[in-house]
């Protein structure tokens, strides 16, 4: 279906003469004709159809370019196209197409489009000016880009720098206006939670995690040492022990150090007690395994790139000697920098003391990397941030969220039912492992941790990037309903789910649609008929999957 | 090495004709009288042992398991033995048996998973060729008994000492094949061979037949009433304890029942 957003009712007439009329034309319409931002959401052929032949003709003018192409692992014979809008060279923020390919047949499009974009694209504004507007102006800057916004506020288009500072707040991206020197918008972009072998010096040592969980580490020898780097799985995972030291953590965040030797976490003995090092370094490394057998994944970014966590950021006990901004960073946070270092940095909080709790939920913090769930919901992110690049803000932010919190739990649950942890107590509460007694959200039961469980109940204030956190709860308590059914207390409405059983089937349905189907500025409405017509795509219109899922989208609000 | 039944009958027979020609003449009843007999027999072991080793090994931070089963089965035995009369219708003797087999072992494996506690991979393979000797030393208390005019009956029973040599699979190596590290192969094993000595009984019976000068086929010498044809049950059993790798083990079963079939001189 086609829906219009921001648009005077007459519009409609002309987008249909856009996506219906001028197809049959012979002669090519240019961008020019083209009207305001149009959503698309085609899963039907005569949605499909004009979709197609619009961006095929967006294409050969240059206004779009394919950003990736990627074969499915799930469903043979379909690929996953991904388009990003440009206008005169200039990117546009957000905007994109995805298309999915069936034996080279479009069968599904995502996206919004822009036209009548009349701005001068020659910026008055230099680069290091519009760094020093910013509010974190001395802070080193990780990248810059001239892009095109489209600022729902205005109801139209800015030519703005996009400008990424690791400070000790967190990644801000700033976007100033490359004409005025206006700051736009601000935002933290850090992703938190508020054989013989195949290799002559691997081995494989025990060590305890934060809770007392004995589990198998991955390692290598290295001068009579053993080193935490995984060397038995594709990619390297590697993690350092920055020992407390939050400065240099900050340096190497920013760029202004690298990680060194002397950092990556070691034992003498190959029985190690650091817990935090331990469910770091073996956390990630299941959380590669739950990719790779449930997506056929080949970790973050698909190519088993390296999986790089800090530990000890900042001592624990420092509590009250570092800056506020550290605090919050390195004691009560846990992240994906996707910017930090070639592949993004995972960074774990070091919790609370022992005897300290948070003011507001009376909750005591432990180490952030005790968590799986939370290990595993941080590098969701890197791997969002590889493929669709949900845009952390709004409800596309929410989606993000959403996102790795279910694969949070789908990792849990594949470490506890396939029989490779066995003392993995899985649920759907994120974070109770950590943050205790009862974690961070439930996404079985969203207002029992006061967040929305139901589309009229949204967040629409400006904090958390418009209540990514909270609005995250709409789509993945759908996901909920969809596995194990139930009623929504908002909406009273029942799902029948397909069982805990085939969660497994539901897991990847939505990992399809949020990793391929979905451009980076998806909807709830969107992320509705992407999971879907993922559904259809892996197991059929008979299956009831695709039902099942759409009746859990419609108990959260969700049309 | 493998020698057929006919040439084993046939090197019986000139053992037999040797012994015969030194034998001064007798008279027909002379197996009755005779102070001493001498033995010697081959035939088979009909027990069939099946064999299971379990051993324990440490990978990954785990302790994995392999079981080898074999199946000693049927083998060919040779014996000689003597005894002589020490009253009446009681004689005390001595038989040396000898066996030698080789068997197949199926290894099947638990393999420690590298990534994770309690998540075993299986692996499975064969080992060849594992030998099995033993040589058993009989002793014998004796009573024999007419059947007739030519043939007796002898039973006996007694202690038997067992020296066996048995060659068993003490450790293997796997192949990993790579992430996810689910499948495991089999590349090779190890094999010991464990010497062990045991104390053990034997018992059966003989039935001997000296009328082979009647019967005519070798002639009609009267040295022929110094030889006979004997046919042999013995079960003999020891089933010392043996330890692998610090391990113990089920009992190694020697002996078992046998029959053997060979010729009687008697003098």
């Amino acid at each position: 279906m086609i829906r219009r957003h921001y648009l005077p009712s007459w519009f409609v007439l002309r987008l249909l003469i856009v996506l219906i009329i001028f197809p049959i034309m012979t002669v090519k319409p240019s961008l020019q004709t083209m009207i305001g931002p149009l959503t698309i959401v085609g899963t039907q052929p005569h949605i499909v159809g004009p979709a197609d032949a619009l961006v095929d003709r967006m294409i050969i003018n240059g206004d779009l370019r394919v950003i990736s192409m990627v074969t499915d692992p799930l469903v043979s014979g379909r690929s996953h196209e991904r388009l990003a809008q440009f206008k005169d060279g200039l990117r546009i923020f957000g905007s994109e197409i995805t298309r999915q390919r069936e034996h080279g047949q479009i069968t599904s499009i995502f996206g919004t489009i822009h036209s009548e974009i009349n701005i001068d694209i020659v910026p008055k504004l230099t680069t290091q000016d519009a760094i020093g507007a910013t509010s974190v102006s001395d802070s080193p800057t990780i990248a810059t880009e001239l892009l095109i916004l489209h600022d729902q506020n205005i109801r139209g288009y800015r030519l703005v720098y996009r400008i990424q500072q690791f400070s000790a707040a967190g990644l801000i991206v700033s976007l100033v206006d490359a004409h005025t020197g206006g700051v736009i918008r601000v935002q933290n972009d850090l992703k938190t939670q508020a054989m013989s072998l195949p290799c002559n010096d691997c081995a494989v040592g025990t060590g305890r995690g934060v809770k007392g969980d004995q589990k198998k580490i991955s390692v290598q020898t290295l001068g009579g040492n053993f080193r935490a780097y995984d060397a038995l799985r594709p990619p390297a995972i590697i993690t350092y022990d920055m020992r407390g030291d939050w400065l240099g953590t900050l340096n190497v965040l920013t760029g202004a150090a690298s990680l060194t030797e002397a950092d990556v976490a070691t034992d003498s003995d190959n029985d190690w007690h650091d817990g935090a090092s331990v469910d770091a370094h073996v956390g990630a490394g299941w959380f590669y395994d739950y990719l790779a057998h449930r997506f056929e994944r080949n970790g973050l970014d698909g190519s088993d790139g390296p999986i790089v966590s800090l530990v000890h950021p900042v001592h624990r006990n420092d509590l009250f000697k570092v800056p506020n901004g550290i605090r919050n960073l390195f004691h009560l946070n846990a992240f994906f920098c996707a910017t930090c270092g070639p592949n993004g940095l995972m960074v774990y909080g070091e919790g609370l003391p022992t005897g300290f709790v948070l003011q507001n939920t009376g909750q005591s913090v432990d180490f952030f990397s005790a968590g799986l769930d939370i290990v595993a919901h941080e590098l969701g992110h890197a791997v969002t941030e590889f493929t669709s690049g949900l845009v952390y803000e709004g409800e596309s932010g929410a989606l993000n969220e959403a996102f790795s919190d279910l694969l949070g739990v789908g990792t849990e649950f594949f470490m506890a039912e396939t029989g490779r942890h066995k003392p993995e107590q899985a649920d759907y509460l994120i974070g109770e492992d950590v943050l205790k007694p009862g974690g961070i959200r439930s996404i079985a039961d969203p207002q029992s941790q006061g967040d929305p469980d139901h589309y009229s109940k949204r967040f629409l204030g400006n904090i958390d990037n418009g209540g990514v956190h909270t609005n995250s709860l709409i789509a993945s308590h759908a996901f909920y309903l969809a596995v194990e059914g139930g009623i929504n207390r908002t909406s009273g409405i029942q799902v029948n789910g397909v069982g805990s059983s085939n969660r497994p089937q539901v897991e990847q349905a939505f990992y399809r649609a949020f990793a391929f189907l979905l451009p980076a500025n998806a909807t709830f409405t969107m992320a509705r008929a992407a999971t879907t017509q993922s559904a259809r795509d892996l197991t059929g219109s008979v299956s009831g999957l695709a039902e099942t899922i759409a009746e859990a989208w419609s108990a959260v609000g969700v049309e | 090495m493998i020698i057929s039944r006919s040439v084993r009958w046939k090197a019986a027979s000139l053992l037999a004709f040797a012994c015969f020609a030194r034998v001064p003449q007798a008279d027909a009843q002379i197996h009755r009288d005779a102070q001493f007999v001498v033995s010697a027999n081959t035939g088979i072991q009909t027990t069939v042992n099946t064999r299971v080793d379990r051993v324990n090994f440490e990978l990954f931070a785990e302790t994995g398991n392999f079981s080898a089963t074999q199946n000693l089965g049927r083998t060919d035995v040779y014996d000689i033995g003597i005894a002589g009369r020490v009253w009446k219708r009681f004689r005390v003797g001595a038989v040396a048996a000898y066996t030698n087999q080789a068997s197949t072992a199926a290894i099947d494996a638990e393999v420690p998973h590298p990534f994770f506690f309690e998540f075993p991979r299986t692996a499975s393979g064969v080992s060849t060729e594992l030998g099995h000797r033993e040589w058993a030393f009989h002793l014998q208390g004796q009573y024999w008994l007419p059947l007739g005019e030519k043939s007796i009956l002898t039973l006996f029973v007694g202690p038997s000492v067992f020296k066996a040599n048995q060659e068993l699979v003490t450790s293997i190596l796997t192949t990993e094949r790579g992430f996810p590290f689910d499948i495991v192969a089999l590349a090779t094993d190890t094999t010991e061979v464990v010497s062990i000595t045991a104390v053990g009984f034997n018992l059966g019976f003989d039935l001997s037949y000296f009328g082979l000068k009647q019967l005519g086929f070798l002639g009609k010498s009267e040295r022929l009433d110094h030889l006979g044809v004997a046919v042999t049950a013995r079960y003999s059993r020891a089933a010392p304890g043996i330890e692998l790798k610090g391990q113990f083990q089920p009992a190694l079963e020697l002996g078992g029942t046998q029959v053997v079939g060979g010729i009687r001189v008697v003098f």
